[in-house]
């Protein structure tokens, strides 16, 4: 079995990292537009974000307007069977959103990059 | 291939993903989120956030802060809302010394120094309200006994009886009040004695 050259190792770890580098970029971004479109989205983290007793997942968005700006943000908030709620906070349901999209965005950048090549 | 136009097709490649993915995700409509005032109406339909493992898990938080045992703390009032507990603790460290905690999320604020009135109740410890697993059923009950059509819960909170004197012959120990209110009749409130019986 033919080991490959170190120049042609050297590009395909190159190309793996810019390719993990753009499909992180591109992870970002669809969690972005997806909480965007789709706040409810943020609710499928619930089973890692929300702690024992706190089942039930609901998105709280909160519209804060200042002179000039409106802002939008979205929260996950859980509750319990009686009303009891607790905030996570975002940085579970952002993780997973981004660590859920990544993969299949390096998969496919990937996939592309070798059939261009393979040209 | 020339590594930046390697760099190009690859950003090139996710951008187009992005935006396929971002066509089905446009369809489905900005869905999901909803505003405090529903969220909150949610958590009182729902009992107000009465539950016991929070009101002992709470307990728990100010007693690990000031060193002492769960349950051995005294208290002077457990107030109960859907996203938050105030606890009005003495410190055992310093006797006389009164300070009010939040306990939101899990997380304990930090102390905010009460002032005590001369001739107030003394405190309770939390085993003394044995009804304390029965929270959510008083919070119903109250509810159902006050009976106001468009009702919705107010405070719900354990202290000692308001009143030692107008309560002295009935049952001992801290009481339950869940205040309802209801926007054309005002406020009504149901007491429990320690027991969970209505008084």
């Amino acid at each position: 079995m033919k080991r490959p050259a170190p120049s042609d190792r050297a590009s395909w770890t190159a190309i793996a990292a810019m390719a993990a580098a753009a499909s992180m970029v591109a992870a970002v971004f669809l969690v972005l537009i997806l909480w965007v479109v789709w706040p409810g989205a943020m609710a499928h983290a619930a089973p890692l974000a929300c702690p024992a007793g706190f089942p039930d997942p609901f998105v709280l968005e909160e519209v804060y307007s200042l002179p000039g700006e409106t802002r939008w943000t979205w929260s996950l908030v859980c509750m319990s069977a009686h009303g009891a709620i607790f905030r996570p906070g975002s940085t579970i349901p952002w993780a997973l959103g981004v660590a859920i999209l990544w993969l299949p965005c390096m998969v496919i950048a990937l996939a592309v990059v070798h059939a261009r090549m393979k040209r | 291939m020339h590594t930046v136009t390697l760099a190009r097709l690859i950003a090139t490649t996710a951008a187009r993903l992005a935006a396929v993915l971002a066509v089905p995700l446009a369809l489905a409509g900005c869905i999901g989120g909803q505003d405090h005032a529903e969220i909150r109406a949610e958590a009182l339909q729902r009992g107000g956030g009465a539950e016991p493992f929070l009101v002992r898990e709470a307990e728990a938080a100010v007693a690990a802060r000031l060193s002492a045992e769960p349950g051995t703390l005294v208290l002077a009032s457990i107030s109960i809302a859907p996203d938050h507990l105030a606890l009005v603790a003495a410190d055992p460290r310093i006797p006389g010394n009164w300070d009010r905690y939040r306990y939101a999320s899990g997380r304990l604020g930090e102390p905010m120094p009460v002032r005590a009135r001369p001739g107030a109740p003394s405190g309770f410890r939390l085993g003394e309200f044995r009804a304390l697993d029965r929270l959510p059923t008083l919070v119903a009950d109250a509810r159902a006994r006050i009976g106001f059509a468009e009702g919705q819960l107010g405070t719900v909170e354990i202290k000692p009886a308001v009143n030692a004197k107008a309560d002295e012959g009935r049952r001992p120990g801290p009481r339950l009040w869940v205040r309802i209110t209801d926007p054309r009749r005002g406020t009504a409130a149901q007491q429990y004695d320690a027991e969970g019986r209505p008084l």
